[in-house]
């Protein structure tokens, strides 16, 4: 069982609400981001962490994630860069690893190839958000054979049927949709986003990860109460400074605290 | 994955989750409408007696003597707005309105997809705003200063390349964040299953009048791609005659089907122009637009199945048929449609051969941007 299994499992047994943290790889600079990761695994801060490949026109991202994606492509950042970078914490982190990447990087080289240097660096599944239920088939049996999961994603306006399915294909999470719209802060959630996570939860019998606009202690608590497991990514990259680390790991740090109280007590 | 969303191995529906369903009810009311006479009547009258269809099929005599076999021009530079895009925007647009969407929004490069919108939303009476990259925006001024007339709401795209890749990556979000109540009125037979097919549709018109108007039937058909709407559009109707030649002419600077590999962009997989970390390449042309990365998914089906062939032309070929053509027969093209004119005028032909040039737009909007080039500028003072 994957390293990502074993912990989404468990905090579904214990009925603990999961937290993950995106980073875009490479951001602020490729020592500060595996710094980045070092710490929150040192620290707990996180049940595991999506990496995210920056790509040139990456159409599921907020101006905060296209952002530091730019930058990180500016300062030469490549997937084979990220992906050497976390290999080189492969035995000095605990953490599990997500790597979410859009499928023409996949698909650069081989997709054979891509997926395995993944597995090989130390991932343990994939989320792919411009491949979505159906066009899913070809890179989930690679990934099965190179020993990872696939991650699939869930909107609010995905029919019960298609969701019975995606429950079947997606592990070890699926991954909700929290509203219509791009990654990014300042999402409003209300009754409706509540009611839609507790229906997906009840076609599936997999843990429902929820994701896409989670802000605030406030909105962790709100989503906390259906939701498996939240997912977090431009609150936490608007975190980070991009040329004082110690000011990010501190502010991550408090970030971190204040989410974890809100979603487990 | 499945195969009716393919042409061969491209295209597909390679977008987030949240656009499958609003993908599918587009794809049920297109159907629908297809099928639908009340629509198909209420669409040719609006071609006819609004965007100014059948346009002419002209015999050129300067292009024929040039280049010593008979040329014809297509003349799409004549529908209202000044291009074929027009064909598409009106189909699209009677759709939103059949399907009780009121809120349109659309990507543009040169601003002929915009300004068609524009004026497909200004007569069905529908919200319109147009995504434009800043890049385009500056050297496609009188296309804003259009839109905006036409009472279309611009909203400039600075992040990206600047040009259409980032206004189709902005529509895109937007479309998003509201796909109830939003129409995505895609400018191009690009993106996810249907569009392509969608696109390809509506622009077919202009295959089928040339069926009609030409004295028996053509040997070559040529013209250029971009995105490819235009050539997919009069290529169509005269697939299944495989004595016809299909030639499409890309830009040099953004030759996808030429120089590109097969990848996935905007929804579809296709040619494309991508680094070989799989970023997508900055392009270039003086064409605004045919400055795009990546191409219809049909058109690298037609590739891969050899049924046509993809060439291009730089910048400079592409200007000297623009002059060439605007002072020997008194048509200005669109800088576009002038590299489907040069690779004409650069072929040997023998004189039995009749070749179709779709002339796709005329070049109005042009003139600004090539007067800004100080060679030109003293030719002609």
């Amino acid at each position: 069982m994957s390293k990502l299994k074993d912990k989404v499992e468990r905090l579904y047994r214990e009925d603990k609400t999961g937290l993950s943290f995106f980073l875009t790889g490479g951001y602020p600079d490729m020592e500060s981001f595996t710094k980045l990761v070092k710490y929150i695994d040192k620290n707990n801060l996180a049940d595991f962490i999506e990496v995210g490949i920056p790509f040139s026109d990456p159409v599921a991202d907020g101006p905060v994630i296209q952002e530091s994606s730019q930058k990180a492509i500016s300062a030469g950042t490549t997937y084979n860069n990220i992906l050497m970078a976390v290999k080189s914490l492969k035995n000095k982190i605990d953490i599990p690893l997500v790597l979410m990447s859009y499928l023409n990087i996949l698909l650069a080289d081989e997709l054979e190839k891509t997926l395995l240097t993944a597995a090989d660096a130390g991932f343990s599944a994939a989320i792919i958000p411009d491949m979505p239920y159906g066009e899913h088939e070809k890179a989930l049996e690679i990934l099965k054979r190179v020993g990872m999961e696939l991650i699939l994603l869930i909107s609010p306006g995905t029919p019960d049927k298609r969701v019975r399915e995606i429950g079947k294909e997606s592990s070890p999470f699926l991954y909700y949709v929290s509203s219509y719209g791009v990654t990014g802060n300042g999402k409003k959630f209300d009754k409706k986003t509540l009611e839609s996570i507790r229906k997906v939860r009840n076609l599936s019998a997999k843990p429902v990860y929820c994701g896409f606009g989670i802000t605030t202690g406030k909105d962790a608590q709100y989503i906390a109460d259906i939701a498996d497991g939240e997912i977090i990514g431009s609150a936490v990259i608007d975190l980070i400074s991009e040329n004082n680390i110690e000011q990010t790991f501190n502010d991550i740090y408090k970030f971190a605290i204040n989410i974890g109280k809100s979603i487990r007590e | 994955m499945d195969e009716k969303y393919y042409y061969g191995g491209f295209g597909g529906r390679y977008v987030p989750e949240s656009l499958i369903e609003p993908l599918n009810e587009l794809d049920r009311n297109y159907k629908s409408c297809k099928k639908d006479k009340n629509f198909q009547s209420k669409l040719s009258d609006i071609l006819k007696n609004y965007a100014g269809r059948p346009t002419p099929l002209y015999l050129s005599g300067a292009l024929s003597e040039y280049c010593g076999c008979s040329v014809y021009l297509k003349r799409e530079d004549l529908c209202h707005t000044g291009a074929h895009k027009i064909n598409n925007a009106l189909g699209q647009g009677l759709l939103a309105v059949e399907t009780g969407k009121r809120n349109i929004i659309a990507e543009t490069g040169a601003g002929q997809h915009g300004v068609a919108t524009a004026a497909a939303a200004a007569l069905f009476g529908l919200k319109c705003t147009i995504y434009m990259g800043t890049k385009d925006i500056k050297r496609q001024h009188n296309n804003v200063v259009r839109m905006k007339l036409l009472g279309a709401d611009i909203v400039e795209v600075q992040e990206g390349d600047k040009t259409l890749n980032a206004a189709v990556n902005a529509t895109l979000r937007r479309w998003v964040q509201d796909p109830e109540n939003i129409y995505y009125l895609l400018g191009s037979c690009v993106g996810p299953h249907p569009y392509p097919a969608i696109v390809r549709d509506f622009h077919s018109v202009i295959g089928k009048e040339v069926k009609e108007q030409i004295p028996d039937r053509p040997d070559v058909i040529v013209a250029c791609v971009g995105g490819g709407s235009n050539s997919i559009g009069i290529f169509t109707p005269f697939f299944k005659d495989k004595n016809i030649r299909f030639v499409g002419v890309e830009a040099e600077g953004c030759a996808s089907l030429s120089k590109g590999k097969v990848g996935v962009l905007h929804g579809a997989k296709s040619y494309l122009l991508y680094d070989k970390n799989g970023q997508i390449k900055k392009t270039h042309s003086i064409a605004p637009g045919l400055d795009y990365s990546g191409v219809g998914p049909e058109h690298s089906f037609y590739k891969e199945r050899s049924r046509a062939e993809y060439v291009n032309i730089n910048d400079s070929e592409a200007l000297k048929a623009f002059r060439w053509l605007s002072k020997n027969e008194g048509i200005i093209p669109a800088l576009e449609s002038s590299h489907a004119v040069a690779w004409v005028m650069k072929e040997k032909w023998n004189g039995g051969q009749k070749v179709v040039i779709n002339l796709s737009g005329r070049g109005d909007k042009d003139i600004d941007e090539i007067f800004s080039m100080e060679e030109i500028k003293r030719e002609y003072e």
